[in-house]
């Protein structure tokens, strides 16, 4: 007895040890994105330009504009995707999962296109719920695909089916882009990237954005009980139509905002709950919460790494996750496969 | 005179040695029966015969020919191997899939002539499967399944036949028809039979020479007489049985058994008395 | 007197239908387009009496794209049955096994690095797309096979599509060192939209296949003892190992060969595989030139309506084959146990 409460204690103490370390790592992450860049700043300029801003001044107007905004973006859809990840893979037990992989974002995608191509007076409240419905769409038509024929829905079949449908979404909002001239914008939203983030959309995202993330940590413990299987939760009292529920909810209300802000981007969602799990463990009333730290934290790093490497082009960190990410996918789809046979 | 010579025959799955120093003589003309417990390499050395797997180290000799320095083609006219739970593609017809037996006798392009599609007929009449010739393989009974592949090796008319585990999944009466279908083949046509059976009874009944292996050796090999004693089968299978012969055939079976609880104990008390 | 499903007449019958349909869709594709010419016109400019319009539009724009186009299909129909009847798996093809995406990460490296060194573009854009191919096929083997113990049939096409979007991925990242035209270009080939609609290409191309067609049909007998099962076929004297060599690096060229100048079609190879299992069964002396001639079709018809329904811009026809397609593949992957 006396072991488990000192094991539960040094697993707490671990937990906080890296959610501070995490946040100390976002917040340093943070503050050398906004000071470099295509153009190369010194951190004072930064903070003088946070707190001590000069409208006069060129630098400090990249800061407020530019950097600023992309940062504070960078960091809403790290957390989001992450957060999103890490609620799929515990209630649907399928570690592969991943807003990306399968699909939901890619209808996002397409219903955001739909939207700048026939309406091109929209308010972005309007982006932001056709992009919700794209992906209640595409993760609805996944699903059940994925749970069609006689073994049901495993992982590798939710992955294969998320992949084709975010390819035929994928070839109809190339159809739009290229025939309602959507551009060479587009093109790199479609590749996944902060660039054009503005301090006006992300406001009106933030109430969403807080209210999904406090959402995920509220079901939180839900999730750890429903991982055990549906049938052992409901012994232990949790509605789990309920919770699945809630969370499908949460998760079409962050993937959505992330992909308004950012366009698709994939791998976050898979890779951050796997290393967060790494290291707090498998209770997700911990990975959760550490998820959205380490999500924003990854994702402000690929964003400043995408702006260094390869100087002056930019690299979306659409791609950056993609060339890590794979990978990765492809190692946790050989340990899927080794204990599925 | 012996068909086939195995000469310390070393077989490895990843780094394990299955079969350990083999050696085995297959007599021509005769049925011939491995027998041994899951997992003692029976398979393995049937598989390593058909040349189907590589041996580590060790020998195999086809009529005195080391197996590997002849070309696969001209083995396949030598020695026919039908495979554990083989599977036709869906859609083939019984005379479709008897007549992949002539592979090893075409060239090029491979139209079937005059010839193949005699020898197809044939061997279809041999398993009696002549009027099944248009149906679908995967439309007949299991042991009619086992027939028509049968009927391919036959169409590929070599007069040695190797069979990994033949009966397997077969109910009783399609096990017999199956071994009753190689027993004629052996004594009208004198094919030589070399099968992996997992029924000691049916290899006892049908079997002029039997091979017992325990962990990748050889234990005892012989007529169904010698190899199916009390001995032998306490030794390979780690039972203690009680033989009798079977009133049909007069040949041995093996009529109850009980589990051996310390198997060295009892071989001390076997070589004490 | 028991029907039989597939006869040797069936095949060829239906063969032979895919053919004239071919045909009838290249000659409609001839005449349609931004500028209609009527069959006489066409006939016209065929017996050398056309205008010099007519013939700029027939000769330099609309024969060539036709031609390519059913190259191209039948390209990655052959590719794509060799590839399906090798593994044992009716849902590989050079798009799901990634072996496309490998020949066009390559095909990138050509137009950003190589294409500004005045080296023969008609040559090297196959060799090197080739080169792709080969390497995206030796890594996604590396990963999967396992001796002793059959693949599982999803895990390897995950494997497949995992790589191919890595290799998208890797391609997508070098297009950002490109500028606008070439970006566009690359976003284009992506999509697969039969670019190399110039002669030159052809030339090259035309030879490649026919060739690679060629081996492949003398083949047919081999891939049908290697569907009986590795083993069964190793003890007909089939030799397993050198045959599979032999038929993937067809399967790879042939497949590198199209995407190289047509673009990257990924459902081509895996659809026209199935339509002409369902028409022919599983012959492979029926299977494939129906597999080929299906493949043609499918993009034949594909850009067909590319170019006359109007969709707007320069729509890629890959596009139009995606969305065909999709649901045709969700239903197979319902339908795999």
């Amino acid at each position: 007895m006396q072991n488990k409460s000192a094991k539960k204690r040094v697993t707490k103490l671990s937990f906080t040890m890296y959610m501070v370390v995490g946040l100390g790592l976002m917040i340093l992450m943070s503050a050398a994105s906004i000071s470099f860049g295509a153009a190369d700043m010194r951190l004072a300029t930064a903070w003088e330009a946070i707190f001590r801003f000069d409208p006069t001044l060129t630098d400090h107007q990249i800061i407020q504009t530019l950097r600023l905004p992309r940062t504070a973006a960078d960091l809403m859809v790290g957390c989001s995707l992450a957060v999103c990840g890490a609620i799929m893979q515990g209630t649907t037990r399928n570690p592969l999962a991943d807003s990306g992989l399968m699909g939901i974002s890619s209808g996002a995608a397409f219903a955001i296109a739909l939207c700048l191509a026939f309406m091109p007076g929209y308010a972005y409240w309007q982006m932001m719920l056709f992009a919700c419905m794209g992906a209640a769409l595409a993760t609805g038509m996944t699903y059940f695909i994925a749970s069609l024929g006689k073994r049901g829905m495993t992982p590798q079949r939710l992955v294969l089916a998320g992949l084709s449908i975010s390819m035929l979404f994928g070839a109809l909002s190339q159809y739009l882009a290229i025939n309602y001239n959507l551009g060479r914008a587009l093109a790199f939203w479609t590749a996944g990237s902060t660039a054009g983030a503005q301090w006006g959309e992300l406001l009106m995202i933030t109430p969403l954005f807080i209210a999904g993330v406090l959402l995920a940590v509220a079901l939180s413990p839900s999730v750890t009980v429903l991982n055990l299987g549906d049938e052992v939760a409901g012994g232990l009292g949790i509605r789990s139509g309920l919770v699945k529920g809630l969370s499908t909810i949460v998760v079409l209300v962050l993937t959505g905002l992330a992909v308004v802000v950012v366009g698709p981007v994939g791998f976050v969602g898979l890779i951050t709950p796997h290393i967060v799990r790494y290291l707090v463990g498998v209770d997700y009333r911990y990975i959760i919460p550490a998820a959205a730290v380490y999500g924003a934290l990854l994702t402000v790093s690929a964003d400043l790494a995408g702006r260094l490497i390869n100087k002056p082009f930019e690299t979306p960190i659409g791609i950056i996750f993609s060339i890590i990410g794979v990978p990765y996918f492809l190692f946790l789809a050989r340990k899927q496969r080794r204990e599925f046979e | 005179m012996e068909c086939i010579t195995v000469e310390q025959l070393d077989i490895a799955y990843d780094e394990a040695l299955i079969v350990k120093e083999l050696d085995l003589k297959i007599p021509h003309g005769k049925i011939t029966s491995i027998i041994g417990p899951n997992g003692c390499g029976k398979s393995t050395v049937l598989k390593a015969i058909g040349r189907l797997l590589k041996a580590k180290s060790g020998t195999v000799y086809l009529k005195g020919a080391d197996i590997r320095t002849l070309p696969t083609n001209e083995i396949a006219k030598q020695m026919a191997i039908l495979p554990q739970t083989p599977t036709a593609p869906s859609g083939l017809t019984v005379e479709q899939l008897v007549a992949y037996g002539r592979f090893p006798h075409q060239r090029g392009f491979g139209k079937l002539t005059k010839e193949d599609k005699q020898i197809v007929s044939w061997a279809l009449s041999k398993t009696q499967l002549t009027e099944f010739e248009h149906r679908e393989v995967d439309t007949l009974s299991g042991g009619q399944r086992q027939r028509v592949w049968i009927a391919m090796a036959l169409a590929q008319q070599t007069d040695l036949i190797l069979l990994d585990e033949p009966t397997t999944y077969l109910d009783l009466a399609h096990q017999l028809e199956v071994l009753e279908l190689l027993y004629e083949l052996n004594r009208s046509q004198q094919v030589t039979i070399v099968m992996v059976l997992h029924d000691l009874n049916l290899a006892a009944r049908f079997s002029d020479y039997m091979v017992a292996i325990r962990d990748g050796k050889v234990i005892e090999h012989g007529s169904p007489e010698r190899v199916m004693t009390k001995r032998t089968l306490r030794e390979v299978f780690s039972i203690d049985a009680d033989i009798m012969l079977e009133p049909r055939t007069g040949r041995p079976v093996y009529v109850t058994y009980q589990i051996l609880r310390d198997r060295n104990k009892e071989l001390k008390k076997e070589v004490a008395t | 007197m028991i029907k039989q499903r597939y006869t040797l007449q069936r095949g060829l019958t239906v063969i032979t239908i895919l053919f004239f349909l071919i045909i009838v869709f290249a000659v409609i594709s001839v005449n349609s387009g931004k500028m209609n010419l009527s069959p006489q016109e066409v006939l016209n400019v065929l017996l050398g009496k056309g205008t010099d319009k007519q013939n700029l539009i027939v000769f330099d724009f609309r024969l060539p794209r036709i031609v390519l186009s059913i190259l191209v299909g039948m390209g990655m129909g052959a590719a794509g049955i060799v590839m399906q009847s090798l593994l044992r798996n009716d849902m590989a093809s050079p798009g799901t096994l990634g072996i496309s995406s490998g020949s066009g990460l390559f095909v990138l490296i050509f137009v950003v690095y190589i294409s500004s060194m005045g080296v023969s573009s008609y040559i090297a854009l196959p060799l090197l797309a080739f080169v792709g191919g080969l390497i995206a096929a030796g890594l996604i083997f590396l990963l999967s096979y396992r001796r002793g113990r059959e693949i599982s049939p999803i895990g390897l096409i995950l494997t497949g599509v995992a790589l191919g979007s890595g290799y998208g991925a890797l391609t997508t990242f070098l297009t950002l060192k490109l500028d606008d035209s070439q970006m566009d270009f690359m976003l284009r080939w992506l999509a697969g939209n039969l670019w190399g609609d110039d002669w030159g290409y052809i030339a090259v191309l035309t030879p490649w296949v026919i060739v690679l067609l060629g081996y492949v049909f003398f083949k047919a007998r081999m891939l049908n003892t290697i569907n009986l099962g590795n083993q069964t076929a190793e003890g007909l004297g089939l030799a397993v190992k050198r045959e599979f060599l032999g038929l993937s690096l067809a399967a790879v060229a042939l497949s590198s060969g199209s995407v190289a100048v047509g673009g990257s079609f990924f459902f081509v190879g895996l659809i026209a595989p199935h339509m002409a299992r369902k028409l022919v069964g599983p012959n492979h002396k029926l299977l494939i030139p129906a597999s080929c001639l299906a493949g043609g079709l499918i993009v034949v018809v594909a850009d067909t309506i590319t170019r006359t329904v109007s969709l707007g811009g320069d729509v890629p026809t890959g596009i139009v084959i995606t969305v065909i397609s999709v649901p045709y593949f969700l239903y197979l992957l319902a339908k795999a146990n």
